[in-house]
């Protein structure tokens, strides 16, 4: 008798402080504990970063702009954030996350969304890049952690879409490319239709397929000659550009599928 | 008692005091109870600094962040420290160089500026381009004419240093070294390095007297017809309001100033107005450092700026040439009053090792 009342007591010990330390990780957000259906269903996220239908692939000359320019890439980097899913009768469920795609780590390229309410959801919203409200402070962890190297230092704010590579000019030599989209004025937000997905306490995966090309052509074209460094430093070289990246951005994303 | 029961009563116990460590972040089996606060000793004369709430000042969180500000650990060649260009004998600015040198031996185009009283400011470089001292941090670090270094880099360096990680420990309760917190401890040695204690501050607290030729400089700094320094460098405390002013260096601008940061036309030029204390230990002077005396400085407010539509309106409005030479020396032997040798042989901000 004596034993089990030590041994149930030691039991104890150890599960109640395992299950309060789950209970600490619980966030707000979180369903509410369901007896029978379940109310909820959870939307993964995958994105795929292709340049006209080719995945994306690093270092050799492998891609052509609408302008006929022949171009590499060796980091191609960008927020996702304020995701945002439209129902059926036009009620929003906004998730107020900043999602860091690096094209290079495909674990970096997916993301779930939990907790959706049952119903049927016919559009998908977000903003490239971050929002003023988080735009100005590098304090923060997670994908906003300066250590993403997603930041300037000279002005606090966070590059919104990172494109380094190279571009062959005219006489075939090499140029270096480097672009870094950001501060509040270059954020951009698409919208996109999708084919419609019911959630009824099931999961589901959304299939978002990013083109590159789109970036700069989509509807402006955007070449690489005498055109291929910027920071979004300098309003005077860098306005026309920041403006025609805005505008293309969203026209970069579709979705393809849902499962 | 019986053993059993001890035993019972010692694993509820286990029990009660695993389910409170469970909820913090990081376990403590040291029993360390974490950072002491740091009492913040503000001199007369200045006012109460407001400590942002999510990074109060600790002993431990300050001590990091002066080994830290000391250390070249952050620079990509392990040579450059934010010393290297913020020199305690100068205030904190570099030397006399008018422009700092960075590890790759390139220089960058604006004077290292001097640090003091930076908790008292709201934004910070020349242009303001950053809004908090934490924020700060990271500009010269990735900057490629200053360290040259990437913050994957610095923060794995400070991961795997003999030393680094428990001092984090101590100062943040956590077991891991993140951007934030490296930030957080630089930003708190810096608010630590107050100034005030000058000849002037001695003379406002009764302490010490000013020469006649001082006195006189002090009356010439803060009339409206001669000096008339107080518009923008306002008199006591940090002697500066901070706001950012164009007070017509050039006309035609190679550094367009605030306007880099708000796309605001007529910011072009403007930069923001620093303190005037220990100035007479921070030359050269101005964003750009072309003036290596302050008798140039002296020599640019009587006759020397520029118009343009940019200039401050103080100046449109001033009269060229209104101080005589001898004003201008009174001001100059003024300005020398706001040395606070205590402060630049401090030893709570020398270098700890
Ligand atoms: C290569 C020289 C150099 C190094 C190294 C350097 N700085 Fe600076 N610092 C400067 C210059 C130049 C400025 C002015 C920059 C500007 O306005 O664009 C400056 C400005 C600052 C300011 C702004 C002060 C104000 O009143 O607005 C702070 C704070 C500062 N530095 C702290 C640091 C810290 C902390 C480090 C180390 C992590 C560091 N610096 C390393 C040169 C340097
Ligand atoms: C209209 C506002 C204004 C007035 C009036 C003014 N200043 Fe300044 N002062 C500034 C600003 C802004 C700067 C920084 C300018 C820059 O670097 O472009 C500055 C810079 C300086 C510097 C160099 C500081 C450094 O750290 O490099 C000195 C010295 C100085 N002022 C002294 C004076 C004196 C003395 C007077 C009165 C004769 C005066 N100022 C009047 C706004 C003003």
């Amino acid at each position: 008798m004596s034993k089990y009342l030590l041994a149930g007591s030691l039991c104890l010990s150890l599960i109640i402080p395992s299950a309060l330390l789950t209970s600490c990780r619980k966030k707000a957000k979180d369903p509410e504990p369901v007896v029978a259906a379940k109310t909820y269903g959870a939307i993964t996220v995958k994105v795929s970063n292709e340049v006209d239908g080719s995945p994306v692939t690093f270092g050799a000359y492998s891609f052509t702009n609408a302008k006929g320019e022949r171009y590499s890439i060796n980091i191609l980097k960008y927020y996702i954030s304020n995701f945002t899913l439209v129902g059926e009768d036009n009620t929003e469920t906004n998730y107020h996350n900043y999602k860091l795609i690096d094209a290079k780590d495909t674990s970096t390229c997916r993301f779930t969304l939990d907790s959706i309410p049952n119903g049927n959801y016919k559009a998908i919203k977000f903003y490239i890049g971050v929002d003023s409200l988080n735009n100005h402070t590098g304090l923060q962890e997670g994908d906003l952690d300066p250590i993403k190297q997603m930041i300037w230092g000279w002005k606090i704010g966070y590059i919104f879409f990172k494109h380094e590579g190279t571009f062959r000019n005219d006489t075939g030599g090499s140029e270096i490319l480097l672009y870094h989209l950001g501060t509040d004025e270059a954020l951009s937000q698409a919208s996109i239709t999708i084919p419609l997905i019911t959630v009824k306490g099931n999961d589901h995966t959304l299939y978002l397929k990013f083109n590159l090309n789109d970036v700069y052509h989509k509807p402006n074209d955007v070449g690489f000659k005498r055109n291929n460094i910027h920071q979004s430093t300098d309003i005077f070289g860098d306005a026309g550009w920041l403006l025609d990246l805005r505008t293309n951005m969203p026209n970069a994303f579709t979705c393809s599928k849902v499962e | 008692m019986n053993k059993k029961n001890i035993l019972f009563i010692f694993s509820l116990f286990v029990f009660f005091f695993s389910s409170i460590q469970a909820c913090k972040k990081d376990g403590n089996p040291d029993g360390y109870s974490g950072p002491t606060p740091y009492h913040l000793v503000i001199p007369t004369g200045l006012p109460p600094m407001a400590i942002p709430a999510n990074n109060p000042l600790t002993v431990e969180g300050v001590a990091l962040g002066r080994k830290l500000f000391y250390d070249p650990i952050l620079s990509r060649d392990l040579k450059m420290s934010c010393a290297s260009c913020h020199n305690q004998a100068f205030a904190f600015s570099d030397s006399t160089l008018q422009f700092s040198i960075g590890v790759d031996g390139v220089a960058g185009n604006r004077n290292a500026m001097n640090l003091f009283n930076l908790g008292y400011q709201k934004e910070f470089f020349w242009d303001g381009g950053v809004s908090t001292l934490e924020d700060q941090v990271i500009g010269p670090i990735i900057n490629p004419v200053e360290m040259h270094e990437t913050i994957p880099n610095a923060i794995q360096k400070l991961r795997s240093d003999p030393f680094y990680p428990a001092l984090f420990k101590k100062a943040f309760l956590t077991d891991s070294i993140t951007t934030p917190l490296l930030m957080k401890a630089i930003a708190q040695f810096e608010r630590t390095m107050v100034s005030g204690n000058s000849k002037y501050d001695q003379y406002k607290r009764g302490e010490a007297t000013l020469t006649l030729q001082e006195m006189k400089g002090l009356d010439l700094f803060e009339d409206g017809t001669k000096g008339d320094c107080t518009h923008c460098h306002v008199m006591g405390s940090t002697f500066s309001d901070f706001e950012y002013r164009n007070t017509g260096l050039d006309s035609i601008y190679t550094d367009v100033g605030r306007y880099r940061i708000t796309f605001v036309g007529s910011d072009s030029g403007k930069f923001k107005t620093p303190s005037l204390r220990n100035i007479a230990l921070t030359a050269p002077y101005m964003h750009d450092g072309r003036f290596s005396t302050l008798q140039q400085c002296l020599d640019h407010y009587n006759t020397g700026f520029h118009y343009s539509d940019n200039l401050d309106i103080t100046l449109k409005v001033t009269r060229k040439g209104r101080m005589n030479a001898q004003d201008m020396s009174d001001i100059i032997a003024f300005l020398h009053t706001l040395t606070d040798t205590g402060f630049i042989k401090n030893p709570l901000f020398r270098n700890p090792s």
